[in-house]
């Protein structure tokens, strides 16, 4: 099992890479490539031989390398305020310095942004068109409050809109039923991961395998190897002991620690272990209907950071609930304006750390460690 | 042709007197009073008894008080002194009593500049309370030995720093170490405005210039080299006095307007 | 029915609203736009709002219903759309109609006058755009509070004046604002009394307000209002860096203007983002930029940094 992991983990990430400057080494790529957001609906580009390349999760790359520091100052030079989001301070300024730790991304022929996170990537997005000069799309999500009946139409107008440029840009016509086949092996990697991280809660489960592991579901959903990947991982995990019981299980709030070995603060919590996380359920799409532009819009115009503060709240507190959590961590990095107010709902003892999940620089440890201290007695 | 410059700051005044040499005659300061309007328009007649009625040109905080000169910005001021002692320092650093400026010049001309002005951690007041708290003279210190403390101000707001401050003196932590680590935390606060330009060498202005040894000193916390030049306290007040003395094309301007 | 909005995109034809200018509100919320939490502030604390309404277009923006919850007080966000194509003006226009239908559940009110608000939004915004065709030989600070106090009333009480006074100093340097000086005009006055000519802008409560074409009364109403408010000039927030560089650089060298002030709130990701782009278009006309960023505190030492621009200048 570990071997099959290591496998198509290594043939995952050779795919992904393979036009980056460190490898490609000045051959050009053989097929389009698009610069994309995290949630956006790649199953079309796929389906078009269209290659995408995810700049936040370049970010967190270069991070885990320890480079992300030059280059935050960098793209401060460059103009961009240093409140704005350390994945694009950290992306820029390895654009503008020309160097990064797997070499550039290929040169984008797209850019593709979307609001079903945040407001900050379109923003960005709008950045960094400027600086390349090619087509910018951004696709606007209306979340729940609209009502189906009006985002429906206008989800799937913009979604044939993609599909009709990104045939200009291919060459090629889409296939739907390559599009549906797409879609199923996204599903198949949402509910393999589904099982390999629900091991968290009750196992021995490293939660960095899982923190690292997701990048898959974020770069490669609809790749039939990502299910098999995330079945191995299952087979991996599965015969882990039960988790230790003398340990206090905490939820973790937020974003994994890009640049830290585990991810999250292990030095400071050798009594907790992270039983849930909610952003290894961020990707965890729901590909509901009857048809491929259904369930795309089921799945990009509802993740849950486009969800209502009710319908966050209550999905937020089932998380916990099912991860029988008896305190959280709840992170706030430096620009995030995430509703953490959410986080006022859950009966659970908390702490609020102001950490970065790319600026190594914004934590303060010490504080960190008191918080904890603060925490430890309360639970 | 001869000039009077003074600088107002929040806490103290520089004054600076050109010949008709355009040599500095005399540079001297002291504590900006509360009550300025009268302070100042004595201290101008008094320096106007002694020179002459020569222009003068003010800059700074209080220069809406200081009645019978031209006001300029004080950072296009330091641009001009910086200029005049040290034409090929790019990049000036000043901390101030209640902020702290990083300016680019080229031969005494602003060229751009940036504000830090929210941050009391990084400001010359911060230094000058913490001095008051534990009843040490600023003439008393002195960093030539370039060392660094042993111990480090978790907390970058000058508010509760000062908590952990009092915290650290129950604690038996001698003040020399505490008013190191809040010369670190200062000079650290400096740094997001340094990050914004690209640069080797910064030099530093303002009242932080009179501690022996505080270039190797910064220049550690900082990480890159960092020097003092001449008349480093007075550079905003030689600056006005060239204004004043037509010696610059702000000061010329001055004179046609 | 008092019903506080946060953005010149909440269409005026469905009812009155007041513009919100400014709150100094007891709210600070950690690493978000002081703007907003003032507004949230206004809501919670003065009793003569009975509403609000807000969009979704920022970060700070998109959360703002879950400071609000529980406040017992009509609570609407209005989506404008990211886009500006047809499908998006077919969406906005349902989603003025909801809004519509919301006011009208809520206050128990029939909305019937949307055609006759049309035509008033159409007057005003013409009165505006020639005020503002006027700005070189006018006081920038007296328009701009003018417009504040217009804004905050109902659309019937909205009389544009003719003239307003003199610009003291037309002969200071040409200078340019953007950004949002929605917080206030403090910071405006300081400018002027710096000696610079405000000489053009594109600020939400000004050009961009009545940059929306007229619209016209024939036809589906709600499509008409859709439409324009998608032409007029876009918000960094609507995918239009490009069209936002490209309409101000024509701007900016049509008025001969020698200095741009760029005004933000701090953790305003729209104009953040905006800004490096912006810088390089100023850098490619040669026409240097001073930015000012507002806090709940204000915008700091902003006399300094004004008047050393100046100076420059």
């Amino acid at each position: 099992m570990a071997q099959l992991y290591l496998q198509l983990q290594a043939k995952l990430m050779r795919d992904y890479y393979k036009d980056f400057s460190k490898y490609a080494k000045g051959r050009a790529p053989s097929r389009k490539v698009a610069w994309v957001t995290a949630f956006t609906p790649v199953e079309i580009l796929e389906a078009l031989g269209i290659g995408y390349i995810y700049p936040e999760s370049y970010a967190a790359v270069i991070a885990a390398s320890g480079q992300e520091q030059g280059l935050l100052r960098e793209s401060g030079r460059n103009g961009l305020c240093a409140d704005c989001c350390a994945y694009s301070g950290c992306f820029n300024g390895a654009l503008a310095a020309g160097t990064a730790p797997r070499g550039l991304p290929p040169r984008p022929d797209v850019l593709i942004a979307t609001n079903n996170q945040c407001n900050t990537l379109p923003g960005w997005w709008n950045l960094l068109a400027e600086g390349y000069h090619v087509p910018l799309i951004v696709l606007d999500y209306p979340g729940e409050g609209m009502g189906k009946e009006r985002a429906l139409p206008y989800v799937t107008a913009q979604h044939k809109g993609l599909i009709a440029e990104m045939e200009g840009l291919s060459g090629n016509r889409l296939d739907e039923g390559r599009l549906a086949e797409l879609i199923r092996n996204s599903r198949r990697s949402v509910a393999a991961w589904d099982r390999a991280a629900g091991l968290l809660a009750d196992r021995c489960v490293d939660p960095t395998a899982l923190f690292d592991g997701i990048s898959y579901l974020i770069t490669s959903r609809c790749r039939p190897e990502t299910a098999a990947l995330y079945d191995a991982l299952y087979g991996i995990q599965a015969g882990s002991p039960l988790a230790d019981g003398e340990r206090t299980p905490v939820f973790w709030l937020g974003y994994p620690l890009w640049y830290h070995p585990q991810r999250y603060l292990k030095e400071l919590l050798p009594d907790f272990r992270i039983c849930g996380s909610n952003y290894i359920t961020w990707w965890s799409l729901d590909y509901d209907g009857e048809e491929p532009m259904e369930q795309l819009f089921s799945a990009y115009n509802y993740t849950f950071l486009n969800l209502s503060a009710e319908t966050k709240r209550v999905r937020l507190k089932e998380c916990i609930d099912a991860s029988g959590a008896k305190a959280a961590i709840s992170l706030r990095n430096k620009s995030c304006k995430c509703d953490f107010v959410s986080a006022k709902y859950i009966s659970l003892p908390q702490v609020e750390l102001e950490i970065d999940m790319i600026d190594r620089g914004y934590l303060d440890m010490d504080r960190a460690r008191r918080q904890m201290d603060i925490l430890r007695e309360t639970v | 042709m001869s000039g009077i410059g003074i600088d107002a700051g929040s806490t103290y005044t520089k004054y600076c007197v050109l010949g008709d040499d355009a040599q500095i005659r005399t540079v001297f300061s002291g504590p900006t009073p509360i009550r300025q309007k009268e302070y100042f328009t004595e201290k101008l007649q008094a320096l106007w008894e002694a020179y002459g009625e020569i222009p003068a040109v003010s800059c700074g905080y209080g220069r809406k008080n200081i009645a019978g000169t031209r006001a300029v910005s004080e950072l296009s001021a330091l641009a001009a002194g910086t200029g005049r002692v040290l034409p090929e320092a790019e990049v000036v650093l000043d901390i101030g009593g209640q902020d702290t400026k990083l300016i680019r010049q080229r031969e005494g001309k602003l060229l751009s500049f940036f504000v830090n002005d929210r941050c009391a951690a990084g400001c010359g007041m911060f230094l000058g309370n913490t001095l008051h708290r534990l009843g040490v003279a600023f003439e008393t210190l002195d960093l030539t030995d370039g060392r660094l403390p042993g111990i480090r101000l978790s907390s970058t707001c000058a508010v509760f720093a000062q908590s952990e401050i009092v915290e650290r003196i129950a604690e038996g932590v001698p003040e020399e170490e505490i008013l190191r680590a809040v010369l670190v935390q200062m000079l650290t606060q400096s740094k997001a405005l340094l990050d914004k330009v690209d640069c080797g060498r910064v030099w530093l202005s303002g009242g932080l210039t009179g501690i022996p040894g505080i270039a190797a000193y910064a220049g550690a916390v900082l990480e890159r080299p960092v020097a003092v030049p001449e008349h480093a306290a007075y550079l905003a007040a030689l600056g006005c006095a060239l204004m004043a003395s037509g010696g610059t094309e702000k000061g010329r301007e001055g004179e046609k307007g | 029915m008092n019903i506080l909005s946060l953005s010149g995109s909440i269409p005026e034809q469905v009812c009155d609203t007041i513009r919100f200018f400014g709150h100094g509100g007891s709210q600070r919320i950690s690493h978000y736009c002081q703007y907003a939490a003032d507004y949230i502030s206004r809501v919670l604390e003065d009793e003569g709002v009975d509403g609000v309404v807000f969009p979704r277009s920022c970060d700070s923006s998109r959360t703002i219903g879950s400071y609000l919850e529980g406040c017992g007080k009509f609570v609407h966000q209005f989506h404008v759309p990211a886009r500006r194509d047809a499908a998006a003006a077919r969406y906005l226009a349902g989603e003025i109609r909801r809004y519509k239908e919301a006011v009208e559940g809520h206050y128990g009110t029939g909305i019937t006058d949307m055609e006759e608000r049309t035509g008033l939004v159409n007057g005003r915004n013409r009165a505006l755009g020639r005020l503002y065709a006027r700005l070189p030989e006018l006081c920038y600070g007296a328009y701009l509070d003018m417009l504040h106090g217009l804004l905050q009333r109902p659309l019937r009480g909205q009389r544009v004046p003719e003239d307003l006074p003199a610009c003291a100093c037309p002969e200071g340097p040409r200078v340019f604002v953007l950004g949002s000086t929605q917080a206030g005009t403090g910071l405006i006055r300081q400018i002027e009394e710096a000696g610079l000519h405000i000489v053009g802008d594109r600020l939400p409560e000004s050009r961009r307000l009545f940059s929306v074409p007229e619209v016209s009364t024939k036809g589906d109403l709600y499509e008409n209002i859709a439409e324009s408010l998608l032409a007029g000039l876009p918000s960094p927030s609507q995918d239009a860096f490009a069209e936002i560089l490209k309409e101000d650089r024509d701007e900016l060298v049509k008025k001969q203007v020698q200095g741009v002030i760029y005004i933000t709130q701090k953790y305003c990701e729209p104009y953040d983002y905006l800004f490096p782009a912006y810088e390089r278009m100023l850098d490619g006309l040669s026409i240097p930029v001073l930015r000012v960023t507002e806090t709940g505190g204000g915008a700091g030492n902003a006399a300094l940094a004004i008047g050393t621009f100046a100076d420059m200048l």
